[in-house]
């Protein structure tokens, strides 16, 4: 927890303030360079020029966790891959999102029943914000998890007290 | 005229203060990191074997150095073989095998060259870590999902004891069959 973080009743600055950290947050999302199977091909393909991910300031792939902001699972995730996520994960700095991309990552896909190096979701070991369906997602769906993390970043509360659920 | 320095100095102050300014800002919004585990080397998810600050050693120095030897004797018989083919047709023989001695010669001194480097150990390679005899210096946080290793050895007595269940069964049933039967006839 910062200094600030959750410590202020809303009002119109603090809406503000919260309004420009989230503005800032969702407009440049990096993801880290990270595939593991078919769908890191569709990844390619949201950053290549046709789709072009860039467009919401998530193309800039850092070949480094510490300058990461989001990890897109791309692919099948083994139980020998999965130690080495997670400590990737650990080592991206926070504010941090996860996007698990395409039935392997989501919940183990078509290796659910007999893959036993398989771990039947990535949502095992990290926080997932966004799940994409497919096997692989198009890459439209790819771009539609993006908008939807970043709908949830812009819906997040930085600085003011979190919106009570009643 | 002196506004125009006043200009450059408002113009450098904030640039200085801009960078200060920044750092402060961020410390106070960005979240904590809780714990340890990320401040890790970053080796590509892989765990780190042993500390990054070590004495490495210059063990290759000695091979390149041995390797740049026998490069430059191979430059250096290359042209003494280009023209040793005209010296052995011509009707002196005699500089032909001169010159053959002398390639020898060299060739075999470098070769004793080699030869002592080798005996003297220089060319073994010194590892700076063994992987199987390090252990981490911390423990670190597995993942909650179990690994290949751990789905074995859980299954590995499971299956025994299946077995023996069905063992057991078979007997306990047997038993069953001989006792129910045992007892029907009297």
């Amino acid at each position: 927890m910062s200094l600030l973080q959750n410590s202020f009743e809303e009002n119109v600055l603090t809406t503000k303030v919260d309004w420009l950290l989230n503005w800032a947050r969702l407009s440049s999302i990096w993801p880290m360079t990270f595939g593991l199977a078919c769908c890191a091909i569709e990844m390619m393909a949201v950053g290549a020029a046709h789709h072009d991910i860039d467009r919401f300031g998530a193309g800039a792939f850092r070949a480094t966790p510490r300058q990461a902001d989001l990890m897109i699972v791309a692919g099948t995730v083994n139980f020998k891959m999965g130690e080495r996520v997670k400590r990737l994960y650990d080592q991206m700095p926070s504010p941090k999102y996860v996007i698990a991309m395409g039935a392997c990552a989501t919940g183990g896909g078509p290796y659910y029943k007999y893959g036993y190096t398989v771990m039947k979701g990535v949502d095992r070991i990290v926080p997932v914000d966004v799940y994409i369906a497919g096997c692989p997602p198009r890459p439209e769906a790819l771009l539609e998890g993006l908008m939807k993390l970043q709908e949830k970043i812009r819906n997040t509360s930085v600085i003011r007290k979190p919106a009570r659920t009643a | 005229m002196y506004f125009d320095y006043l200009n450059a100095l408002v113009f450098a102050s904030v640039g200085f203060f801009f960078v200060f300014i920044n750092v402060i800002i961020g410390s106070i919004i960005r979240p904590r990191r809780k714990g340890t585990q990320g401040l890790e080397v970053y080796e590509c998810g892989e765990e780190t074997l042993g500390d990054t600050w070590i004495k490495f050693d210059i063990r290759y120095y000695t091979v390149a150095l041995v390797y740049v030897i026998f490069a430059v004797e191979v430059g250096f018989l290359f042209p003494v073989f280009g023209v040793f083919g005209d010296i052995v047709d011509g009707n002196v023989s005699t500089i032909g095998s001169l010159a053959l001695v002398h390639v020898l010669v060299f060739v075999v001194v470098l070769f004793f060259g080699l030869v002592a480097v080798w005996a003297k150990g220089d060319l073994d390679w010194v590892m700076t870590y063994k992987a199987k005899e390090w252990t981490p210096s911390h423990p670190r946080a597995l993942p909650l999902a179990r690994t290949v290793a751990a789905l074995e050895e859980e299954l590995a007595p499971s299956e025994e004891s299946e077995e023996s269940d069905e063992a057991d069964d078979a007997s306990d049933e047997g038993n069953n069959n001989a006792s129910t039967e045992a007892p029907a006839p009297a």
